[in-house]
């Protein structure tokens, strides 16, 4: 696959590093620039393929490269970022001999990286079924409650109680301390009263305009 | 069940795990752009937790080998592109970037830095 849901013929004489160069900066110039991986990896990752088409790369660029592409591939905000690194996987691994113009001996020793992380996914989830099922029936006996209504709060839904696990570890949390918490610290006007929470829908208008 | 207005973040915060950040701030809406604050729910990708709704139930897992390494080579990349001038820097020693380096057990910079952010301003149009 090279780019997003199209097809580009090359003939076989052509350079494929300088196909995956280009691709760097296509995603350099295209990048809106909001988040870091893309904005900056695909800068970075056309600068480690001018190293090597300088002849001036040696196998830790081509395993830098691997992890660039990971971390593009899982870093990035939207498909952008996400997509562009495919085919330099793919030149990675099925057109490794592209880089034995550049590098002698190409290969990628420590590529264990992104097929090891995606490996481990699908074998846990062959394999360790056992685990996801605890995991589930964790949660079910742990069922969200639904706290009382406020007087003040005629006529809207009941406050809910959200049961997360962070690393293992049970956390109870009402929306409404939630939403507190998100604005703590955040004092548009300061020095002058808050806005009373008379009811939730005001309040997070309050959470919005912040 | 999920929520509209609630990220993950107030969940890691209560539960005292450590989420790096670089582009969160109290005073702003949360914005998604440094993904440091990547946790893994089980999904196929992590997400950032600074603007992921958070879901009844959910298992978040803030330090996994994925997320980790996601983690160092994003800060890698930062720290590639900032000028590494700090004793001439006015936020040094109060410095969020300093601190998540730091936190994270940074070590170098392995990227060959060619083009720099001079070399992209765009010159095309003199309103620019």
């Amino acid at each position: 696959m090279l780019g997003h849901a199209g097809v580009v013929v090359y003939t076989d004489e052509v350079d494929l590093v300088h196909i995956g160069r280009g691709l760097m900066r296509f995603c350099a110039v295209e990048s809106c620039g909001k988040c870091f991986p893309c904005r900056l990896g695909s800068v970075r990752g056309a600068d480690v393929f001018d190293k090597i088409i300088d002849d001036q790369g040696d196998q830790d660029d081509l395993e830098l490269l691997a992890e660039l592409c990971e971390t593009m591939q899982f870093g990035s905000l939207c498909a952008l970022g996400g997509g562009i690194p495919t085919p330099i996987h793919n030149l990675l691994t099925t057109f490794i001999g592209a880089f034995s113009r550049y590098i002698p001996d190409a290969k990628i020793q420590n590529f264990y990286r992104i097929t090891q992380t995606s490996l481990q996914k699908t074998r846990l989830r062959m394999t360790d079924a056992s685990s996801i099922t605890s995991l589930k029936t964790k949660s079910e006996t742990a069922p969200s409650k639904m706290l009382p209504l406020h007087p003040s709060m005629k006529g809207a839904s009941p406050r809910k109680e959200f049961c997360v696990f962070v690393d293992g570890k049970e956390i109870r949390l009402s929306e409404d301390s939630m939403i507190l918490d998100a604005t703590k610290g955040c004092d548009p006007h300061p020095g002058q009263k808050r806005l009373k929470q008379s009811s939730r829908t005001d309040f997070i208008g309050v959470f919005r305009r912040t | 069940m999920c929520h509209p207005l609630v990220a993950i973040t107030p969940a890691t915060k209560a539960a005292d795990a450590f989420v790096p950040t670089l582009c969160n701030s109290d005073a702003l809406e949360p914005y998604g752009a440094c993904r440091m604050c990547m946790v893994d729910i089980g999904g196929r990708k992590p997400v950032a937790a600074c603007h992921a709704p958070i879901q009844d139930g959910m298992h978040i897992k803030t330090s996994t080998p994925l997320v980790d390494r996601l983690r160092k080579n994003t800060l890698e990349l930062v720290i590639s592109d900032h000028p590494l001038d700090c004793l001439g820097c006015p936020a040094n020693q109060r410095c969020e970037l300093q601190t998540v380096a730091a936190k994270l057990g940074f070590r170098e910079v392995r990227h060959p830095v060619t083009t720099t952010r001079e070399g992209w301003q765009d010159s095309s149009h003199p309103f620019f």
